[in-house]
């Protein structure tokens, strides 16, 4: 198991490359300079000249790339632009809220669709299958945020059953930090669920025509035993590869769901940088996601080794 | 895989050609509304009329007006015109980077196709909304930059793709014959291996398509897109979502419009997809 874990961390390290460089080069590559752009039109060469140094923008590329990445590494994502506050601390008060959210969608998308997708696959073609397959297809082609805003009309403005913005602190109660939760999880939840629900379908399908499993029947075992001991473990291997890309997907529709709800977490932090040209922000933000992303696809990696003997290789 | 051949039940097979021919129609449909829309929405898309404001559907207002009175049946239909403008930018800027990178990948091979697939599984990391929103902070917030971030992010899919495609027939004989003409490498990718990997990347374009509407109005909802006060179905949503108690038919009209168009798209891809493996 050691080797296979430090093959997989081997594996990562080009990616992470990659990764880092082109978040690093963003501000390379503005067209007509960063200083320039933020110095505005009509700026003076001293005040460029100030910005590029503010920037460490003189110093050689590769100088520039390794400490950026060495202070990076050990927290230090220097200052906002707007506010001159330390980035670092700003993500470090706004990751937990955006981790919570997309891993409470996370759970929730598993929990909906693997129990669809094997109803769908086990009933196939009857009423039940063509009625999941729909909503699954229904699902993927909403936009989640768009679901958020009918979501926060209904149950948060004409019945207030939920608050409509904000996260209440869990220090202030377990419920009703829950109950401001249950929107933005669900919601966010809706286009993966969809995707896990295909993918278990095709999964148990593939798994249940498979010779095994007609042997299982000939042997007369029980239908129970079948699909859940035998054709079930074996089809939820291809939904654990793909928890790494729904989880990437969660992360991304996490900076829309935010905006709705009015989340203060990474999302809003990115989009205003985006917004408002704050470069060093924008590169903060994008590193501790891809960061993020990366170290969930190892973890997936990693349980995919220890479910399934054949991916170790 | 299969050990028994799946039964498709006549009227089920029945029931998906019409479902197809339904999302076709309404794709033709948006796209002549996009074409003629000056002629074909009732008023104009930018004219307020602060009188009518909040109107509730009417005959005179089908599906009511927005908080400044204009007429969100005619913004919905001016809006598919960046709509589509924004799936084509993005679906020929992934054109043009994802096929020359799976086709050089899937040929060369050896280091070259090592770094390059290296280089795609590093960008499909990224979640793409947020690629294209970084892209879009260098590129400067517009359509056309938001949509060319899009269209960069969604490239390695496709190479992908692109690649398999080629690997799968780049050692048949009737491309190995084509060795013996003496043409030039580039002109055998081109004109012999490409035209053979062409259909699986059909059907993945389509797919693209209805991911990159979804992102292109995720991204007008946040502000990152056309500027108001031009028509955008992302923008109308974000617009309309500050009075959505008092008139929710704004918010739900281009939102649905969003979905169904991605919905068409999507069934066009299955479609595709099943068809063209029939014929394997």
């Amino acid at each position: 198991m050691l080797r296979v874990v430090s093959r997989r961390l081997i594996a990562i390290l080009p990616t992470a490359f990659f990764g880092s460089v082109l978040i690093f080069m963003l501000v390379q590559i503005i067209p007509g300079g960063a200083a320039e752009t933020l110095a505005g039109a009509d700026a003076s060469p001293e005040l460029i000249a100030t910005i590029r140094d503010q920037l460490g923008l003189n110093r050689p590329l590769h100088v520039q790339y390794l400490s950026w990445l060495w202070d990076a590494m050990q927290g230090d994502f220097g200052h906002s632009l707007l506010d001159n506050r330390n980035i670092g601390e700003g993500i470090l008060d706004r990751l937990p809220v955006t981790i919570e959210l997309t891993s409470a969608a996370l759970v929730i998308a598993l929990l909906v669709g693997v129990p669809l997708g094997v109803t769908s696959a086990v009933r196939r073609y009857s009423a039940v299958d063509s009625a999941i397959t729909s909503v699954s297809g229904l699902g993927l082609a909403l936009p989640e945020f768009w679901l958020a805003m009918l979501a926060v009309n209904i149950f948060a403005l004409k019945l207030a059953w939920f608050p409509a913005t904000g996260i209440n602190a869990l220090e202030d109660g377990f419920w009703p930090h829950v109950q401001s939760l249950v929107m933005p999880a669900v919601t966010l939840a809706s286009g993966a669920a969809a995707a896990i629900t295909r993918f278990t379908r095709s999964g148990m399908i593939d798994a249940l025509n498979s010779t095994y499993i007609r042997t299982a029947w000939a042997l007369g075992l029980p239908a129970r035993q079948i699909f859940f001991r035998f054709a079930l473990r074996n089809a939820l291997i291809p939904v654990v590869t793909i928890v790494g890309i729904v989880a990437g997907g969660l992360l991304g529709g996490a900076v829309l769901v935010e905006d709705v709800f009015v989340i203060p977490g990474l999302g809003a932090m990115l989009v205003q940088g985006v917004l408002q040209k704050d470069y060093p922000s924008v590169q903060s933000v994008a590193l501790v996601l891809t960061v993020a992303v990366i170290s969930i696809n190892l973890a997936v990696d990693l349980t995919c080794a220890v479910l399934d003997p054949r991916t170790r290789g | 895989m299969a050990s028994a051949p799946l039964p498709i039940a006549p009227r089920a097979e029945s029931g998906r050609r019409f479902g197809f021919l339904l999302a076709a129609g309404f794709l033709l449909l948006l796209v002549i509304l996009a074409l003629f829309a000056s002629l074909v929405a009732p008023y104009d898309p930018i004219a307020q009329n602060l009188k009518m404001a909040f109107a509730a559907p009417s005959f005179a207002h089908p599906l009511g007006t927005d908080n400044i009175g204009r007429d969100v049946l005619s913004r919905v239909i001016w809006g598919a015109r960046p709509a589509l403008l924004g799936v084509v930018i993005t679906l020929i800027t992934t054109s043009l980077v994802g096929i020359p990178w799976g086709l050089a990948a899937g040929y060369l091979g050896g280091i070259t196709d090592l770094l390059l697939m290296r280089l795609a599984d590093a960008l499909l990391v990224f979640p793409g909304i947020i690629l294209a929103l970084v892209l879009t902070t260098v590129l400067g917030p517009s359509l056309q930059s938001s949509m060319i971030a899009l269209g960069i992010v969604y490239s390695p899919v496709l190479a992908r793709v692109v690649r398999s495609g080629v690997l799968s027939v780049r050692d048949r004989e009737y491309i190995t014959v084509t060795r013996l003409y003496g043409y030039s490498a580039l002109y055998r990718m081109w004109h012999h291996v490409l035209p053979n990997a062409l259909a699986p990347c059909v059907v993945q374009l389509t797919l693209i398509a209805g991911m990159s509407l979804l992102a292109q109005t995720g991204l007008g909802f946040l502000g990152v897109g056309l500027k108001p006060p031009f028509p955008s179905w992302g923008g109308s949503l974000s617009e309309s979502f500050r009075y959505i108690v008092i008139n929710p038919s704004a918010s739900f009209a281009p939102g649905l419009t969003v979905a169904l168009t991605v919905l068409a798209l999507y069934r066009i891809g299955d479609e595709l997809r099943d068809r063209l493996s029939l014929r394997h």
